[in-house]
């Protein structure tokens, strides 16, 4: 496991809901209800984090929700408690996943790409542990292409990066160097907020 | 595009005030500068102020929607207060004011960025 990333996510648990709470939630709530109405099957969640999404979860899922960071998931124990239909939280690293591979139907992320240390080897993970033809469903902030925002993102990511996340990476190319045939990617905020919805192809089985 | 009103109101009053203080700011520390000096020191002094008052902001409006916008608005409002405050005296009354107009365009056009963007992006049609 990835201790340095782990460290950095426990040292935020504490601050997260405050800094991620209620103004981002609001503001995100009906793109993230609508990406996650698409939960069919076994379903995988990286990072579930403190647990803010599963609000907008719908009920009777089989979901197995990750984390690296047990700062992350003592939080969202409760929130996991509540949800009405089966949700396993686990601990464990996103590259380092134990599942056999083509073991979930789908799989989830909210703002977690722009936080894992190797994107593309983590997305490479999710790909093996998606069946042929799985979906890859991310909601996900992104550097810009534009300027000024492009400058802005830049000038942000070293210092972001420290604490969190980083704020320019291109996560819709590394959907595609991880081996996923991107199927659409949808604006929800300038072209630095989107949902990204992608397919792990037929010989997803190899790494 | 965004259409609640929370979020328009929200959107509004923060990119004004980051206008406002980036303007105040920048008349008071640029008078008598050099115009190109005052210009850049004030686009950077507007920047910086614009990114402080984000963080607040973003805990009710959201920090991603807030921020970038914010920092665009504090750094055209202290950019132009720095140009102003270098070619005579500034009151910052009127930086105020101006900084918060700039503020207030420079929201509509992320707005219509914002609309331009939802337009081309591929929409999920199943």
């Amino acid at each position: 496991m990835d201790v340095l990333t782990r460290q950095k996510w426990d040292r935020a648990a504490g601050s997260y809901d405050l800094m991620n709470g209620y103004g981002q939630e609001l503001r995100w709530a009906p793109s993230k209800r609508r990406l996650f109405d698409r939960m069919r099957g076994r379903i995988i969640f990286a990072s579930i984090g403190t647990g803010q999404d599963i609000q907008f979860f719908p009920p009777d899922r089989d979901i197995t929700g990750i984390d690296i960071s047990a700062g992350m998931l003592e939080r969202a124990r409760p929130r996991a408690a509540g949800y009405p239909g089966r949700l396993e939280l686990r601990q464990i690293d996103v590259h380092e996943l134990d599942y056999p591979d083509g073991w979930f139907d789908q799989a989830f992320t909210a703002c977690t790409f722009c936080s894992v240390p190797r994107p593309v080897d983590g997305l490479r993970m999710l790909r093996r542990v998606l069946r042929p033809g799985g979906e890859l469903f991310m909601f996900e902030h992104t550097g810009s292409r534009y300027f000024p925002f492009n400058l802005m993102l830049n000038l942000m990511t070293p210092l972001s990066r420290r604490f969190g996340p980083e704020m320019n990476r291109d996560t819709v190319a590394n959907v595609a160097r991880a081996g996923f045939e991107v199927a659409a990617v949808e604006p929800v905020y300038l072209d630095v907020v989107k949902m990204i919805r992608a397919l792990a192809p037929a010989a997803s089985g190899s790494r | 595009m965004e259409r609640r009103v929370y979020f328009v109101l929200g959107d509004l009053l923060c990119n004004a005030a980051a206008g406002a203080v980036a303007g105040v700011v920048v008349a008071l520390v640029a008078g008598g500068w050099p115009p190109a000096l005052g210009m850049v020191a004030g686009m950077a002094a507007g920047g910086v102020a614009a990114m402080l008052l984000a963080p607040v902001a973003g805990l009710l409006f959201g920090v991603l929607e807030v921020m970038l916008p914010m920092m665009v608005s504090g750094m055209a409002a202290g950019m132009l207060a720095g140009m102003s405050a270098s070619s005579g005296t500034l009151q910052a009354g009127a930086a105020a004011a101006r900084g918060a107009v700039v503020g207030v365009l420079v929201l509509a056009a992320t707005y219509l960025m914002n609309a331009y963007f939802q337009r081309r992006g591929s929409k999920w049609t199943y």
